[in-house]
């Protein structure tokens, strides 16, 4: 059953549906509802525009007895049964963080060395990906519904290698891949932001990369470009302008929205006019806009809400029949 | 070609939390600001001149200890409705961002509405306020007790001048959005030393009164009168002439006349979950202290309150206090809007004193008017970043400045308040309704903490906010408390004309339905113009 009732089908024929999310940042829940989007609104293929990995690592300190502690949100919480562990612990993936059980020797050899705990950054991530590449290849399948999987500035090298290895699920990383009748091209890079996140360039050399890509690509007009960060200026990259020491920047007594994204993605869309262009990076800056012929699409994120925000869209070849900006 | 992604930098948090270099961002308000902010919707003061204006006179007989009693579990239902829910939906927008989220877009718009609509007359009041309550009654106390006749007409003369009030309440509006113009740090700063000021005002009045018996006010009190009646024992005669004109100086214990006292304090005293309007800018948000500091901020004022009650009682005299405010004061002397400042300035008679408690006190009238208004740009900003209004409302120009927003919420008020100060007996009858209309937003927020754990299992589950009492969710009791706290004003405010609801039910349903109404209107006509299926939009996903 389509979203769009009566006109799905006609259009179906002629054409496709597809459901976009990004920025899920660990959110379990936030991945299990993109696999379930498919079904849910009708759509042909789902893509998943990056940053699926999340920010934080909450050290789970347990006693050779299996009781076991924690500083989670602000508070303590503890427990010696293991309904109690699982609780903690989907609580904790739920918000888009990474449990991770250690003695408390493990514990105090990890704080204290930043080399082991980069490690260990790359080992929850590598196996929480896998776990839902894993779910994506067992559940997807049957459905019918292809899954395409691109990165994001926030998430490391060590992913790549996660996603490629996937069986039903596409890898769109730097490459050109087929969704339908539409080449669509994926660069996980963003402009310079003030964190340092792993895949940052100057504009410059952004522009370079996503060029590289797009001249391989034969149609333009038809092709659907997944560029994590937002075109500059278009209402799909506001964000509240920082201070150096990234607190909010406040004018007039609120926050001040400023456009910081790239201007890079901006100039290949408008020389490119590609059919679609989908985006994510920005959260708060939730929108669909037409630069040129291309319809732009940022679906925000409210990752750690448990609700998934996307799109769900209807394309022809040659045209976007409907956008809608779902939150699910 | 660019190099490979680039290594990571790792660090480990305060609570031992391990993080890595990815966006973020720091938030601005620690808890221990947001605790003030909680405190200043129902600081001390405003509730201790509803307990010495209006209560003692409206409700005879009515046990302001019993009654502030039974309004602390009704501002603790908020404190937790609000601060719970605040844990799990840790974003800016207060009432809009919890009830949209929860239970769905429309409620949040219905909400939004009306809390915007009692923040906008909030904001007309303390504009008008700051003149008949503030500048006005400091003018005159001065000036009655330095013995200054010029000073006691100047504050008659701004007191009732509307270009008078008019300008010093638009400069009002200016001086409470200058101070936010930068930061949370500095805003921060002014905000403690600005409440600092109220409550060292509230502080020194308290403990003079406590080392002061009632026999040397009395004194201090006929010695200051006699200047001005001749009377050589004008305390005594305020009861006297208070008791000729029907007011019972000594009234038995009613219970039933302690309820519309609970109504009055509740009026005050129920709004401390003020820091929900930034949840998304305060740091440990998603902590137990957003709820703590919320039902901090609510039960500390009303332990201030009761604790003052008692020293001004002992010290002045609950009768004299009665009488007082039941018109008994000599006709030269009473000086409305600050009766503790005043009587506590009479009781030391010294203008130093006085000039020294008023200028505290008027650090309130900024305060206030900042808080005031931190709904209202949040609402806006809240919307517009869920695309119900055009983005271009959070634009900024090219000196920084967000006009729009700031024009909008500034013209609705300014409205607002020149229509107060031009009819402001038709504006107080509106504004009983603004408590009225926003207990509507309240009560939707205590819906939403009593539906959170059925509607939006995971994310209670996944919160710090999932304690229970017997087994049943602490925000569900606490969302019962809320409702039934919002059912119970609103029969109070029905029921007792005294409260000023002027049974005008036309007027009433304008100024309480009417927002709801145009809330839902505003959801269905965004929806509209956006050709979407409302339905679909907010249709969860079942997860695989």
């Amino acid at each position: 059953m389509g979203l769009f009732g009566p006109r799905k089908g006609v259009e179906s024929s002629a054409g496709m549906t597809l459901y976009f999310a990004s920025d899920i940042h660990g959110s379990d829940q936030c991945w299990r509802k993109f696999l379930g989007a498919g079904k849910h609104y009708g759509a042909d293929a789902v893509i998943m525009g990056g940053d699926l990995t999340g920010k934080a690592i909450v050290p789970i300190e347990q006693a050779p007895d299996g009781s076991f502690r924690t500083t989670f949100m602000g508070e303590v919480r503890a427990g010696k049964t293991e309904q109690q562990l699982d609780e903690l612990m989907a609580a904790i993936r739920f918000n888009g963080m990474y449990p991770w059980l250690a003695s408390t020797a493990e514990l105090e050899l990890t704080r204290d060395d930043a080399e082991l705990r980069t490690r260990l950054f790359d080992k929850v991530i590598v196996d929480e990906l896998k776990g839902w590449m894993d779910l994506a290849d067992d559940r997807m399948p049957r459905y019918g519904i292809d899954v395409f999987v691109g990165l994001g500035n926030d998430d490391p090298g060590s992913c790549d290698s996660v996603v490629n290895g996937a069986g039903h699920v596409t890898a769109v990383n730097d490459r050109i891949v087929r969704v339908g009748p539409h080449e669509m091209i994926s660069i996980a890079y963003a402009n310079p932001t003030p964190w340092d996140s792993p895949r940052e360039l100057p504009e410059d050399e952004l522009y370079d990369r996503i060029h590289a890509l797009a001249e391989q690509v034969e149609n333009p007009a038809t092709a659907i470009f997944n560029l994590h960060a937002p075109p500059y200026d278009t209402g799909l990259d506001t964000a509240n302008e920082m201070n150096e020491d990234l607190t909010l920047k406040y004018i007039g007594g609120s926050p001040h929205p400023i456009p910081v994204g790239s201007t890079a993605v901006r100039q290949i869309i408008e020389e490119y006019q590609p059919l679609l262009s989908l985006h994510g990076h920005i959260h708060e800056s939730r929108g669909a806009v037409r630069i040129g012929r291309t319809m732009a699409i940022n679906t925000g994120s409210e990752y750690n809400s448990g609700h998934i925000y996307g799109a769900v869209i209807q394309l022809t070849e040659t045209e976007v029949l409907r956008e809608r900006l779902l939150v699910g | 070609m660019s190099p490979d992604p680039g290594s990571e930098t790792t660090s480990v948090t305060s609570s031992g939390l391990f993080t890595r270099s990815a966006t973020g961002l720091v938030r601005g308000v620690p808890p221990r600001a947001s605790l003030i902010i909680n405190m200043i919707p129902g600081h001390p003061t405003q509730t201790m001149a509803a307990v010495l204006l209006f209560a003692l006179v409206v409700a005879p007989g009515g046990n302001p200890f019993l009654a502030l009693l039974i309004v602390l579990p009704m501002t603790l239902a908020f404190a937790y409705s609000f601060g719970l829910l605040t844990q799990m939906i840790p974003r800016s927008g207060g009432d809009y961002m919890l009830v949209s989220r929860v239970i769905h877009p429309m409620v949040g718009y219905i909400s939004v509405f009306c809390m915007t609509t009692a923040g906008l007359l909030s904001n007309a009041f303390f504009a008008l306020a700051i003149t008949t309550a503030g500048i006005a009654p400091l003018c005159s106390a001065v000036g009655l007790i330095g013995g200054y006749p010029g000073l006691v007409t100047f504050g008659s003369t701004v007191g009732t001048s509307k270009p008078w009030i008019i300008g010093l309440g638009l400069a009002l509006f200016a001086v409470s959005a200058a101070i936010q113009l930068r930061g949370w740090r500095p805003l921060i700063r002014i905000q403690n030393i600005l409440f600092g000021m109220v409550t060292a005002a509230l502080l020194v009045c308290g403990v003079v009164a406590l080392f002061q018996s009632q026999s040397s006010f009395a004194a201090n009190f006929n010695k200051f009168a006699a200047k001005f009646t001749n009377d050589p024992n004008a305390y005594q005669t305020t009861i006297s002439t208070a008791v000729k004109a029907g007011v019972n100086v000594h009234p038995a214990f009613s219970f039933s006349n302690t309820i519309p006292m609970v109504a009055v304090f509740a009026t005050t005293a129920i709004f401390c979950y003020w820091a929900s309007f930034v949840g998304g800018e305060l740091r440990q948000a998603s902590s137990t202290k957003t709820a703590r500091n919320m039902a901090l901020g609510g039960a500390i004022p009303l332990g201030i309150v009761a604790l003052f009650i008692l020293i001004f009682f002992h010290s002045y005299g609950s009768d004299f206090l009665r009488a007082a405010q039941g018109g008994g004061l000599p006709a030269g002397i009473s000086a409305p809007g600050t009766p503790f400042f005043y009587l506590s300035s009479i009781g030391v008679g010294n203008v130093y004193y006085a000039i020294f408690v008023f200028i505290l006190y008027m650090g309130f009238w900024p305060l206030i008017a900042y808080i005031s208004s931190l709904q209202q740009t949040r609402a806006i900003f809240a919307m517009a970043f869920d695309g119900a209004l055009p983005k271009s409302v959070t634009r900024v120009n090219s000196r920084g400045c967000p006009w729009l927003a700031l024009v909008i919420s500034m013209v609705l008020s300014a409205i607002v308040f020149i229509y107060a100060v031009v009819n402001q007996t038709g504006f107080f009858q509106i504004l009983v309704y603004a408590t009225l209309v926003q207990l509507i937003a309240m009560g939707l927020v205590g819906l939403a903490g009593i539906l959170v754990p059925k509607l939006r299992p995971e994310l209670y589950r996944a919160s710090t906010s999932q304690k229970t009492i017997a087994g049943i969710p602490l925000v569900s009791i606490a969302g019962v408390g809320a409702l039934l706290t919002t059912i119970f004003v609103w029969w109070a405010y029905l029921h007792y004309d005294s409260l000023g609801t002027n049974s005008n039910m036309t007027k009433l349903l304008v100024w309480t339905v009417g927002p709801a109404v145009l809330g839902a209107v505003f959801f269905l006509g965004v929806r509209m113009v956006k050709g979407a299926d409302a339905d679909a939009i907010y249709k969860e996903i079942p997860p695989e």
